[in-house]
């Protein structure tokens, strides 16, 4: 009994370990979203102040290419999009895995519990 | 900050023996955290500062000689050329040409940006220190032994310090109350003038309103104006109470409220509640609201005087109250005012006989006015009723007003609309004018709703014109 028990148990917690690393990773990934987040948006006031006939370059891998300054800016508004659109999503999956990471741990309680009683249980018989 | 939390998290996890030792290892991390992105924020703005000077330096020669880093290990004699020529990382793989004093610009805003962040690490940093201090505090007060008991100095240096503060704010509150009281008892005073003032308004045009219904009735008009001295003696006692409020013989106040209670049945509509009146301070205003919305509706309500007794008894508060009010203020009643129940009896007689040059109908004792209780008839009338039944049983001895007038008061009062008009008060001139002795005042009350009600008063300022 007991010995099934610790299994359960050790199954339990690596499913929950595998949950809070999905955690993190999200978590990750938003903080990474946040900061291009803000260096957009300072790219975008930038550009906004800009003259007209200003040169603006595009470093695609090792070739800096001249872009248009309204294509630029539309790109980067584009792209802040997306960037808030991704951080509202992974907002949600962070919501989603932290209630998944609740529940484990709940299961978890409960499992160590029992544990403790057939612990004690068998300390008693014995 | 999701790091220092990650810290905490784990630490959580982890578990440790002393709670207050593991809060005060996490707090020392988070501060650390801060303070290292503090310190490379600083080494940022360093950076920037140095570029900017570079480049405002930049454009003073057309072309500068240089060593130019080669590889990792060497470098080059060379030239940097296009002086005025340079390309800006905006950031997400984004560059700008722009000259020498553009780029000193978005350095100088890259500056900003800096110190704005800076600032807020500070906050941050504060926080946590403070933080870390409480977390400090307690341990430290552990290791006292928590000591949060008092020494007895301690205790008693607060209590007195306590019972001082008390004192002082019980003070204040009763100088704020003693304030207030006298603003409003002062506001009352002047509201009661105005009120007095406008219930007069309101009985003249009572009666020219009566006068346009109808000639000829006296009642009307005696049952206005004495309701109006009534009133203007209830506006004194009532002024005249207000002032001492509760200082100045406080029980005969009491027992005057109580006899100052004119209606007497509980079916009343509308209790003239003087005990309301003489409550102090605060409560005036609102029940002085009261009194003013029932005296602009009606001047005085009087529970129907079922009974000879029940006449008797309210007579005999009135005349106390009225005594009362004499003695307590004799400044306030003028001349035009009445002091007394009887003496506004008085003054009418005289002024119904000066014009007749006789004796009035009415010089005997007044019925009961209100023999029928059907009508809505105004408090006026059943004021005026009690004061001539008072008369009656006053100066006649118990008369026969009797029993049967107290029910027909009592429904009387039920149906009790303030009106200007209102049958009662023919009755009361029929009763008045058939006369008084009269025991059978039930049998003219129904005859009475007849014709249109004029006070007993008009009826005999009209003769008086005649």
């Amino acid at each position: 009994m007991a010995e099934g028990l610790q299994k359960k148990m050790q199954q339990e917690v690596e499913k929950f370990k595998a949950v809070q690393k999905e955690y993190q990773s999200v978590i990750s990934s938003r903080q990474q979203l946040d900061s291009q987040l803000t260096e957009n948006n300072g790219v975008k006031e930038e550009l906004n102040l800009l003259e007209s006939d200003a040169n603006v370059f595009k470093l695609i891998g090792p070739v800096l290419v001249k872009q248009d300054l309204e294509e630029a800016r539309q790109n980067v508004s584009k792209r802040i999009d997306y960037i808030t659109g991704e951080t509202k999503r992974l907002d949600k999956a962070i919501e989603d895995l932290d209630k998944k990471q609740d529940v484990q741990r709940e299961a978890l309680g409960k499992l160590q519990q029992q544990l403790q009683q057939a612990q004690v249980k068998a300390a008693m018989k014995a | 900050m999701a790091t220092a939390d990650d810290v905490q998290v784990s630490s959580v996890t982890s578990g440790s023996s002393n709670p207050l030792v593991q809060l005060l290892q996490h707090q020392t991390k988070a501060a650390d955290i801060v303070k290292e992105k503090v310190k490379k924020l600083t080494k940022f703005k360093e950076d920037y500062e140095a570029l900017k000077a570079r480049l405002e330096s930049l454009p003073d020669k057309v072309s500068h000689q240089v060593m130019v880093p080669f590889g990792s290990l060497a470098f080059v004699p060379g030239r940097v050329k296009h002086t005025n020529e340079i390309l800006c990382l905006l950031g997400d793989n984004w560059f700008v040409e722009r000259s020498a004093k553009q780029a000193a610009k978005i350095v100088e805003r890259r500056i900003q940006g800096c110190n704005e962040s800076l600032k807020r690490f500070d906050d941050e940093l504060k926080l946590v220190n403070s933080w870390c201090d409480q977390a400090n505090k307690f341990k430290k007060d552990l290791n006292q032994g928590l000591n949060i008991l008092e020494t007895e100095e301690e205790d008693e240096q607060w209590r007195e310090e306590h019972r001082k503060r008390v004192r002082e704010y019980k003070q204040k509150m009763a100088a704020l109350k003693q304030a207030s009281a006298e603003e409003s008892h002062e506001r009352s005073e002047e509201e009661e003038l105005f009120r007095r003032l406008d219930e007069l308004e309101m009985e003249e045009e009572l009666q020219d309103e009566l006068a346009k219904l109808g000639v000829g009735n006296g009642d009307i008009d005696w049952g206005d104006e004495l309701v109006e001295e009534e009133e203007e003696e209830e506006d004194e006692a009532i002024s005249v109470e207000e002032p001492p409020e509760e200082e100045e013989e406080p029980q005969e106040e009491e027992n005057k409220k109580k006899s100052v209670r004119w209606s007497e049945s509980p079916d009343a509509v509308k209790q003239f509640r003087r005990d309301e009146l003489i409550l102090p301070g605060a409560a005036h205003d609102g029940h002085e609201e009261d009194k003013n919305q029932d005296t602009l509706k009606i001047t005085f309500k009087h529970s129907p005087v079922s009974s000879s007794s029940a006449a008797a008894s309210s007579n005999k508060r009135k005349a106390k109250f009225a005594s009362f009010i004499a003695e307590a203020d004799p400044s306030s009643s003028s001349s035009s005012v009445v002091s007394s129940p009887s003496e506004i009896f008085r003054k009418f007689r005289s002024h119904t006989t000066e014009p007749s040059g006789g004796e009035p109908s009415s010089s005997s004792e007044p019925k009961s006015i209100l023999k029928v209780k059907k009508s809505t008839t105004p408090v006026i009338e059943i004021v005026q009723r009690q004061k001539q039944k008072q008369k009656l049983l006053e100066e006649e001895g118990p008369d026969a007003s009797g029993p049967a007038a107290d029910p027909d008061r009592s429904s009387l009062l039920q149906q009790q609309q303030i009106t200007a008009v209102g049958d009662e008060v023919k009755e009361r001139g029929e009763t008045a004018s058939s006369q008084v002795g009269a025991a059978a005042e039930g049998g003219g009350d129904e005859s009475v709703n007849t014709h249109r009600p004029v006070s007993r008063f008009r009826a005999a300022r009209m003769g008086k014109k005649l």
